[in-house]
């Protein structure tokens, strides 16, 4: 039972109680605004495990974009998000599909427009340890500048960072990955640099070392006979003939990082190629028509071959090689003494054999590299 | 008073004797400069040279050193693990070549020096390593110059291409790898010079590329890589060895 007294003490209890409230919402009315409140959720960045296989070197890792989990993450979904095209057809990964080692499997690619370009796709397997310039002329030196091109290439996603950004910043979870991946406090942090950190992320961590190749080396599998001569021809071992791959081809990537002629045109004069290559980025005439070595793992899936996707198939390739190749000027002199070994059409056939050992279909089928929009 | 000073002196004792003293970094630095010559003409890459009657155009000159430096006495111990690409490939026109290619040699130790110590090609030890064991920085980690056939570095590139019947094609490819401890090749060159911080004394060394090819007939020899060819690599960096000459 309750007496009047009590109502009264009830009564001053409320008001104490609502002029506290009131106290503590005006207050809080007169905060700074927070925004989307992304500083509420935490940044604790974990560290990536990256795991390079013992053959290979160490990584060269950017100081200022050291990989983490949610880095690596936030950088797979962008990658494959074709919010980034400009009529959201098309992605990175458009150009870049993981069953095909993270090529397209055209001769050229094509962008937004349908327009064609002028190059094929290059593999992005093990493209982290790619210290030398990237892309086929070189003209890039790091994966954070190249991950910046493609948005704005008209040929390819057409697009501009600024409508990117703008997306990204509305959209109901990048802006939370990114507070993840890089400590962001409000969307409107989000640039395009950060966007390129973290698609760089996810391209170092496409890292291939478990082809039939590496088992072998591991003791692990055996070369068949045929496997095993090829692979002497390739890197003219144990006495065999040399078919001069392995000078260009050189492990553990099966690349080189370098620029080379290797003989796809004959030209009169070096400034008649088709196509500069590297020659078109370091504006010397002797550079003219080389390309970068691109690596040989998984060349099984990487099909068509060479820089605009000549060939359709490795026997093609390899008796390109073969035959001594197309002399220009600056024609790489390991390829006109392929031809004075003069490789029997089994050699040929083991030479292939053994660019098979080459296929890592671990890497290909990582669950780690697939879309994750599916 | 007396107390803390008992109580501070172990401690002082402790962190002046028990610490392991961590060798200096040397700060001292120098330049080496390689100007290549044939026929007492700067040597030009890519530019055609008649030699024994043959049209040649070389594409590439390069050569690794390592246990390379300055040093008080020529019998003092090792240089380090410093390893440095000598590319000449760079010189691809006569003022490039006039002025040569530059090295710079760091960590070195600081002082008045009697000579420099120059390796041609890898140290046994060095050349028991593969290019996965360095950093991209070190010219050693370039899988480019490393043969697995020889297990070793290649010490010396020189390829080019010739005109081997006159028909103004350069058709014919000629690559002269050199590698294998064998192959490694020592000089003193005596010199009194300072190596101070800076970096400003540079030893300036010619390479004559008659004496690098002296004896190796180009329309015959045109390729340096199987085991039979080890009388020719061992020839060519015997060359290499009496080409260089310091001014």
């Amino acid at each position: 039972m309750l007496f009047v007294n009590d109502y009264r003490s009830i009564s001053y209890t409320m008001k104490k109680f609502l002029l506290v409230l009131f106290g503590f919402l005006f207050i809080i009315s007169c905060r700074p605004d927070k925004g989307d409140g992304l500083g509420d959720i935490p940044y604790n960045p974990t560290t990536y495990d990256l795991k390079i296989p013992t053959q290979f070197p160490q990584m060269d890792i950017p100081a200022d974009n050291p990989m983490t989990t949610e880095g690596v993450t936030l950088g797979r979904f962008l990658f494959y998000d074709k919010l980034l095209s400009a009529n959201g057809t098309m992605s990175c990964a458009s150009c870049h599909l993981s069953a095909m080692n993270f090529t397209d499997g055209k001769a050229v690619s094509t962008g937004i427009d349908n327009i064609g370009g002028k190059r094929s796709s290059m593999s992005l397997e093990n493209i982290g340890f790619v210290n030398k310039g990237l892309f086929w002329d070189g003209r890039v030196k790091t994966l954070e500048e190249q991950a910046l091109l493609p948005v704005e290439d008209p040929i390819e996603l057409h697009n501009k960072w600024t409508q990117v950004i703008e997306k990204l910043k509305v959209h109901a979870d990048y802006p939370t990955r990114f507070r993840k991946a890089f400590g962001i406090k409000d969307a409107a942090e989000i640039t395009k640099e950060l966007a390129a950190k973290a698609m760089a992320q996810f391209e170092r961590s496409l890292i291939s070392g478990n082809a039939k190749v590496d088992k072998i080396f591991r003791r692990e599998a055996e070369f068949t006979n045929d496997e095993y001569s090829g692979y002497l021809l390739f890197f003219n071992a144990a006495g065999a003939p040399d078919a001069q791959c392995g000078h260009c081809h050189t492990t553990p990537f099966y690349n080189s990082n370098d620029y080379f002629n290797n003989g796809l045109d004959s030209v009169s004069n070096l400034m008649n190629f088709k196509d500069l290559g590297r020659g078109g980025f370091t504006k010397k005439e002797l550079d003219n028509g080389k390309f970068r070595v691109p690596t040989l793992r998984n060349i099984e899936l990487s099909a068509p071959y060479m820089h605009d996707g000549r060939f359709k198939t490795l026997e093609e390739v390899v008796e390109h090689y073969a035959s001594g190749g197309h002399y220009a000027d600056n024609i790489d002199p390991f390829i006109p003494q392929i031809a004075q070994i003069r490789l029997s059409d089994k050699q040929k056939k083991q030479i292939v054999l053994f660019l098979k050992t080459l296929t890592d279909t671990s890497f290909t089928q990582n669950p780690a590299f697939q879309d994750p929009f599916k | 008073m007396k107390k803390l000073l008992l109580f501070l002196s172990p401690i002082l004792f402790l962190s002046s004797k028990c610490k392991q003293d961590t060798p200096p970094v040397q700060q001292g630095a120098m330049s080496i400069n390689f100007k290549p010559n044939y026929n007492a003409k700067p040597f030009v890459i890519n530019k055609i040279y008649n030699i024994d009657g043959k049209n040649v155009r070389f594409t590439r000159l390069s050569f690794l050193l390592t246990e390379t430096c300055p040093k008080v006495f020529s019998s003092e111990g090792s240089c380090g693990t410093n390893a440095y690409l000598i590319d000449l490939t760079t010189l691809d026109d006569s003022t490039k070549s006039a002025k040569g290619f530059t090295q710079s040699l760091t960590n070195l130790a600081e002082g008045n020096m009697s000579g420099l110590q120059m390796s041609l090609g890898v140290a046994k030890n060095l050349n028991a390593s593969k290019p996965k064991d360095y950093a991209s920085s070190n010219p050693l980690s370039d899988g480019g110059l490393y043969w697995d056939d020889w297990k070793s570095y290649i010490f010396t590139k020189i390829e080019s291409l010739m005109d081997k019947d006159g028909n103004g094609t350069f058709e014919t490819g000629i690559t002269l790898h050199t590698g294998g401890d064998e192959s490694f090749r020592q000089i003193w060159f005596p010199k009194t010079f300072t190596v101070d911080t800076k970096g400003t004394s540079t030893l300036n060394f010619d390479l004559n590329i008659n004496t690098l090819l002296r004896g190796i007939d180009l329309s015959t020899v045109n390729s340096t890589h199987q085991t039979g060819d080890k009388p020719t690599m061992l020839k060519i960096m015997n060359n290499l060895k009496d080409g260089i000459t310091l001014k």
